[in-house]
């Protein structure tokens, strides 16, 4: 604004124009404000190249304004009033003085310096409006020159200077219009266009990615089935088969693939091995945790010369526990078991539990229910801290005698009411089908079904029988 | 016009107007210097004090102009509104 305050002037006070404060004879006072006027242009543009394009700063509008108002009040005081502060710009008779020409090409250089920033800046940038304002400034920079060959105020060359200044303002304000009110809209405009294509294309987007997203859960359905199928290839197929004892199992995952785990196998003629327990979690880790207990599960040890000797039910649980001790596994996963062995000729029923927290119960031939007392530490990784003393419980069992051995998810089964599967269920199927074999597991399995009526498990069901004979 | 020179001038487009700027400028000056004496013969004093009244006040209306448009608290613009 400060120039066009002084511009102001200038056009006011040139020779031949009605009286401004004072008589317009002379040339000198019109051209010491274009002077001026030249020196801010070259000096704003210049200074300004030097401020980064996207630096901000919050200023009040009216400190803005006093600045220019004050600079052209002073300059119109001093250049009419005490035009001998200034130096002479034009001289009646002999033209343009050495200063004035010399002050034009100072502002040549001012802007030529600003001409050389702003290329740099673009080269960077790539800014239109830089290269806009390059142009502008190489129209100033000609106004300047030609202000500098006149001999006359109303010769060719001062016209054509005035052109070039017309012409030059009228290109600063295209950029400056441009840069504050058109590339904003602009912005905007192009903002909307592409909002509106990106939602016509929503709901092929969407389809899309559901698309992807089915081929990917069903990728992932394809690899739990092959882990179930490995998971299910690790369970016993066929338990072992003699006239002192049988045994009857059901599986019931609650997912695709559950972590529960049990096994049924003969260690010898007279030994009969069998475990069972649960992980923690579900799905893929659960299972995969089966597989590592599967493998390191060993029911007897090679002594010297051949000979086998079985390991007691503790310390086969405390060996898992130090093999699950040496593996990766996060901290946070457990498993709690119980293993035992079975003396088929002394009928001795031996046993330890690494904190299974169901316990197995048994039904003896003359009608009592009894739950086996168990005890004892999960297997975790624990052992920096502590290092569990499992412990063997031994007891005599008799024809017609029955254990049920189960995990949580038996007695946590839930129906529509959220009632829960209790042991009292399980007492009432074996007090009417308990003396027949095979009975009770067919019928507790019937009776599951009928009481969760469709409901999802939420835990995996996992049970098994064994019938002293 | 090939597809290649089309890119070629879009690419350079103000390289091009600073060339096409300089070079009419100085053809233009070269006029002003052979016909500097014809000017002064057509172009009265009173002309040019209009013509040149015209000029200016197109300049300070558009130095105005700027000053109002340049409100924004990016200082570039507010500084040439400033100056300008």
């Amino acid at each position: 604004m400060a120039v066009g305050i002084i511009d102001l002037f200038h056009v006011l006070s040139y020779k031949g124009m009605p009286d401004f404060l004072i008589s317009n004879q002379g040339a000198n006072r019109a051209t010491t404000f274009w002077i001026i006027s030249g020196l801010l242009i070259g000096l704003g543009f210049f200074i300004s190249g030097f401020i980064r394009q996207d630096k901000k700063k919050l200023i009040p509008r009216s400190f803005f304004s006093i600045i220019p108002i004050a600079i052209g009040i002073i300059s119109l005081i001093i250049a009419t009033y005490y035009p001998m502060m200034f130096p002479p710009m034009y001289i009646e008779g002999e033209g343009l003085t050495d200063i004035k020409v010399n002050l034009e090409y100072f502002i040549i250089i001012l802007l030529f310096a600003s001409i050389i920033k702003y290329y740099h800046e673009y080269r960077k940038t790539k800014d239109n409006l830089v290269a806009l304002l390059i142009n502008a400034f190489i129209l100033r920079i000609f106004s300047e020159l030609a202000f500098t060959l006149y001999d006359s105020v109303y010769d060719i060359y001062n016209y054509l200077g005035h052109v070039y200044k017309a012409v030059f303002t009228f290109v600063i304000f295209r950029v400056i219009f441009i840069y504050n009110v058109q590339k904003p809209y602009v912005e905007l405009s192009n903002a909307q266009v592409e909002l509106k294509r990106y939602i016509e294309n929503l709901d092929w987007l969407v389809e899309q990615r559901t698309r992807e997203l089915n081929l990917i859960n069903q990728k992932l359905m394809d690899d739990l089935e092959y882990a179930r199928d490995i998971q299910l290839a690790l369970l016993p197929t066929s338990f072992p088969i003699m006239p002192e004892v049988s045994f009857d199992a059901r599986y019931f995952p609650a997912e695709r693939i559950g972590g529960d785990f049990y096994n049924i196998f003969r260690i010898d003629e007279e030994h009969i091995g069998m475990y069972i327990g649960d992980v923690s979690g579900h799905g893929v880790p659960a299972a995969m945790l089966t597989v590592f207990l599967n493998q390191n599960i060993h029911p007897t040890r090679e002594l010297v010369k051949g000979k086998i000797e079985i390991i007691s039910p503790s310390e086969v649980l405390t060996n898992v526990y130090d093999s699950f001790n040496k593996t990766n596994f996060k901290d946070d996963v457990y498993v709690v078991m119980l293993y035992a062995v079975y003396n088929i000729r002394t009928k001795i029923f031996t046993y330890s539990s690494a904190g299974l927290n169901v316990a197995p119960l048994l039904f003896r031939n003359f009608g009592g229910i009894d739950e086996l007392k168990i005890s004892g530490f999960p297997i975790c990784k624990f052992i920096e801290y502590y290092t569990p003393g499992y412990e063997n419980q031994s007891i005599k069992l008799n024809s017609g005698d029955e254990i049920l051995f189960y995990t949580d998810g038996l007695t946590e089964a839930k129906n529509q009411h959220g009632e829960r599967f209790s042991l009292d269920n399980i007492q009432l199927i074996y007090s009417k089908y308990g003396h027949t074999i095979g009975m009770p597991s067919k019928m507790l399995i019937e009776e599951i079904l009928r009481f969760t009526d469709g409901c999802k498990f939420d835990d995996d069901i996992t049970f098994f029988l064994m019938h002293v004979n | 016009m090939g597809w290649y020179e089309g890119i070629f001038v879009k690419r350079n487009k103000y390289y091009i107007l600073l060339i096409v700027n300089v070079l009419c400028s100085c053809l233009l000056f070269k006029f002003a210097y052979l016909f500097q004496h014809k000017f002064n013969q057509l172009v009265g004093i009173a002309s040019f004090l209009t013509w040149h009244s015209i000029f200016e006040i197109f300049s300070v209306v558009v130095s105005f102009a700027v000053f109002l448009y340049a409100i924004t608290p990016i200082i570039r613009p507010k500084a040439s509104g400033l100056c300008f």
